[in-house]
């Protein structure tokens, strides 16, 4: 497969089953009325409620400083009913940490819809959400060439998701957050594991 | 990796911007290309700029589909991409 895949399966977990989610590019227009608005339920920029650490980003915002550069990308899955299920930012003009002189992609910001989240919901909606977004942005590093590697901060909670799925430590931090990178060996791995690349 | 791992946790969110210190110097692309392929194409010439470039008289947006699929074929092979 040459190209991004356009859509990725999610696990609708209380009829447990699968279900297709298209990959949207997201301007902000699109991200202010289909995220912001909806996802907390409140208005854009207020810092009421849940207590989740990224309920007061505003990804109207966040789009705008995607299309700041041409090397950015922002982009979300989207389910048949219209929801997004998350969404990402993400950079393709980053440096690796680990291997100095090459190229990654770096993921500025991930997030999954809070009803995908059990911090938030006794019983989420989908799974895989996260994921599928993380592999995307491993494909699109293999595409460019980047050899699939991925770098990004993460939060304390999220560390163990990130190790699960091949990141390695990197020694470095940003604003605090342990930077962490998903190395060629391991990103190959995911991708012929997703089928999205051939075991060659 | 194998094939039978079983991934426990989930994402909810997370992420901070790209600091400058960790961000490449890679030349300015048109910021209003929307045909996907040919962005893709600008993206990879900018990033590796060592590769050879068939039809390199000819400007991206005025080649059909079918040329830049073969272009990006090409590049692809040089870059060892699969």
């Amino acid at each position: 497969m040459t190209r991004l895949r356009a859509n990725a399966s999610l696990r609708h977990i209380r009829s447990d089953s699968d279900v297709i989610a298209d990959f949207v590019a997201i301007g902000p227009a699109v991200a202010a009325q289909e995220i912001d608005l909806r996802w907390w339920g409140m208005p854009p920029g207020s810092t009421h409620g849940t207590g989740e650490e990224d309920s007061h980003w505003v990804w109207q915002l966040l789009c705008e400083y995607a299309l700041g550069s041409s090397y950015r990308e922002a982009t979300g899955l989207r389910t048949p009913d219209g929801l997004f299920q998350g969404a990402m930012i993400y950079s393709t003009d980053a440096e690796s940490v680990l291997e100095p002189n090459s190229g990654a992609v770096y993921v500025d910001y991930i997030a999954t819809a809070p009803w995908n989240r059990r911090g938030v919901t006794d019983s989420p909606t989908y799974r895989a959400v996260g994921s599928e977004l993380l592999c995307q942005a491993a494909h699109h590093s293999h595409l460019l060439g980047l050899r699939g590697r991925v770098t990004l901060a993460s939060l304390p909670g999220a560390l163990r998701f990130y190790r699960e799925r091949g990141f390695l430590p990197t020694g470095d931090a940003v604003e605090g957050m342990p930077l962490l990178e998903l190395p060629p060996d391991r990103s190959r791995a995911w991708l012929i594991e997703k089928g999205l690349i051939g075991n060659v | 990796m194998s094939k039978s791992r079983k991934h426990t946790e989930e994402l909810s969110c997370g992420g901070s911007r790209l600091p400058d210190r960790l961000r490449r110097t890679l030349p300015a692309l048109p910021s209003q290309q929307t045909n996907v392929l040919v962005k893709h194409i600008m993206r990879l010439k900018a990033m590796h700029p060592e590769i050879h470039i068939k039809f390199r008289d000819v400007q991206l947006t005025d080649m059909d589909e079918c040329t830049l699929q073969l272009l990006l074929d090409d590049l692809n092979e040089q870059l060892g991409i699969d």
